[in-house]
């Protein structure tokens, strides 16, 4: 019998709460569903996060992030919002290997030439859109910022981290995140500022 | 980059204090509540944190069941798997081989016939499973990875085609002041916000990525560089959250912008389920 799961929305605010403990044990022993719950519920902003640092690799990234993660949650313990971090931590691992390999080559830029011949608005691309605009706005804010910053930005916005969890994630101390984020956050505001966006 | 945005950042944006900036990053601040000069943030933040939409759990199948049979390898015996492993790591070259087994059979035992110490014994098999998977992963190329995902979409294609996913439709959270509304095919107002919002600022930037959301966008409204441009800074204007405190609704019904964390979904959002048929995780003569 298969169990029904819901599509959950996905945000920071949309956590799947007081059944996490029961999701992650029947995850942890191997049920089907558990896992969808959790891939459901954890992958749109893992892999809008490597949409926005490496758009050219992100879908992969994600799903190396799941084949990385899942031999090592029977050992996991901890509450949904560490789990998060977890993942997010092997996530950011595997970015970093990532560059490594590719001799830290950026993503090759495409030419906005090309931007001008996208097809038309069909049912299909609609259901499409959405995800894109999520991931959209995830890049636009990664391109206002240094890396460092969007990493900060990123991983508190998409993965509904705290600084002390960010800092774990990152490397770095509390008090360097915190810093970090008050530049992102003001940079970001005069960015997406009405008077920067209609000049 | 970050030279040429330096002037932004020194423009002058009322300093928050670290709750409020803690609460904006969390998604706790709408558009209409955000501090003089961050409702712009506040509307991008939203549109990152949107719903999920099939596109994005695409590879769930293949995800699922490859992290099912990880589970459950784990803890069974592994002795079947691991001669029909050995077997496929001699016919294909080894890293190659590493990522399809992982895909279809299982990753961590196919990972730990890649490093050469797949364990017999139950015992011992989740210590080295675990270790192989990471030694796998990690020392994959860049081109292995195109491997990967095609092997996972191949896995998921029968499956995938069953599923019944559909995206709710958002409820509009802006109500447009002028006659420049949503884009066609856009789910809602704020969605077309975010969009334009990140196009302009891709356009000023040093981003020149293209993506399908930016492609529609342009082909909706004016098929044009420039004419979505001059779409866009319209749209913004008439529609910034900043600007139109009187005529804009505050996205009290947003499904996204005013649960707060801790709380679960609220019920009946969408109800669509998967069924979805997974390759025995165990299956010793299936492959």
């Amino acid at each position: 019998v298969t169990p029904r799961v819901p599509i959950r929305h996905y945000g920071a605010s949309m956590v799947i709460g007081v059944e996490f403990d029961g999701v992650l044990a029947a995850a942890q022993a191997g049920a089907e569903w558990a896992f969808v719950v959790l891939y459901r519920d954890f992958n749109p902003g893992l892999l809008r996060y490597f949409m926005a640092r490496e758009p050219a690799f992100g879908e992969d990234l994600a799903a190396e992030t799941w084949l990385a993660a899942a031999p090592q949650l029977q050992g996991f313990r901890g509450g949904e919002t560490a789990l998060r971090a977890w993942l997010f931590a092997i996530g950011r691992r595997r970015l970093i290997q990532h560059w490594r390999d590719a001799d830290r080559r950026p993503s090759s830029p495409v030419d906005p030439e090309t931007l001008g011949d996208g097809a038309g608005c069909d049912d299909t691309e609609a259901a499409a859109l959405d995800a894109s605009t999520a991931q959209a706005a995830a890049r636009a804010i990664a391109l206002a910022l240094t890396p460092d910053q969007a990493d900060v930005v990123l991983l508190r916005v998409l993965g509904g981290l705290d600084v002390e969890q960010v800092a774990k994630v990152l490397g770095k101390r509390p008090g360097t995140v915190r810093v970090l984020q008050h530049k992102a956050v003001r940079r970001l505001a005069g960015t997406f500022s009405l008077e920067a966006l209609t000049q | 980059m970050s030279s040429e945005r330096d002037s932004i950042s020194e423009m002058p944006s009322n300093p928050i204090d670290k709750a409020t900036a803690d609460r904006l990053l969390a998604g706790m601040v709408s558009p209409a509540d955000a501090p003089p000069g961050y409702a712009g943030l506040a509307a991008m933040i939203q549109a990152a944190t949107g719903p999920a939409s099939p596109t994005e759990l695409a590879r769930e199948s293949a995800i699922v069941a490859a992290g099912v049979a990880a589970v459950t390898s784990i803890s069974a015996p592994v002795a079947a798997l691991a001669r029909r492993q050995s077997m496929l790591a001699k016919l294909l070259p080894a890293k190659l081989a590493a990522a399809a087994v992982v895909a279809v059979l299982g990753a961590g035992t196919a990972a730990a016939a890649m490093t050469g110490s797949l364990p017999i014994q139950t015992s011992n098999a989740s210590p080295h499973a675990k270790t192989g998977l990471a030694t796998a992963t990690s020392q994959l190329p860049t081109n292995t990875r195109a491997t990967i995902a095609t092997t996972i979409t191949t896995t998921s294609a029968s499956t995938t085609a069953d599923q019944t996913t559909t995206t709710t439709a958002s409820t509009s959270l802006t109500t447009a002041p002028t006659g420049t509304g949503p884009v066609a095919g856009m789910a809602n107002g704020n969605a077309t916000f975010g969009l334009c919002t990140a196009f302009l600022a891709r356009s000023g930037g040093s981003g020149k990525d293209s993506s399908t959301a930016f492609k529609s966008l342009i082909a909706a409204t004016g098929g044009s560089v420039s004419a979505t441009t001059t779409f866009c800074k319209t749209y913004v204007a008439d529609n910034h959250p900043g600007r139109t405190t009187t005529t804009t609704t505050a996205p009290t019904s947003s499904t996204t912008a005013t649960t707060k964390p801790g709380k679960p979904a609220s019920p009946g959002q969408s109800s669509s389920h998967v069924p979805v048929s997974i390759p025995s995780p165990n299956g010793d003569g299936s492959h």
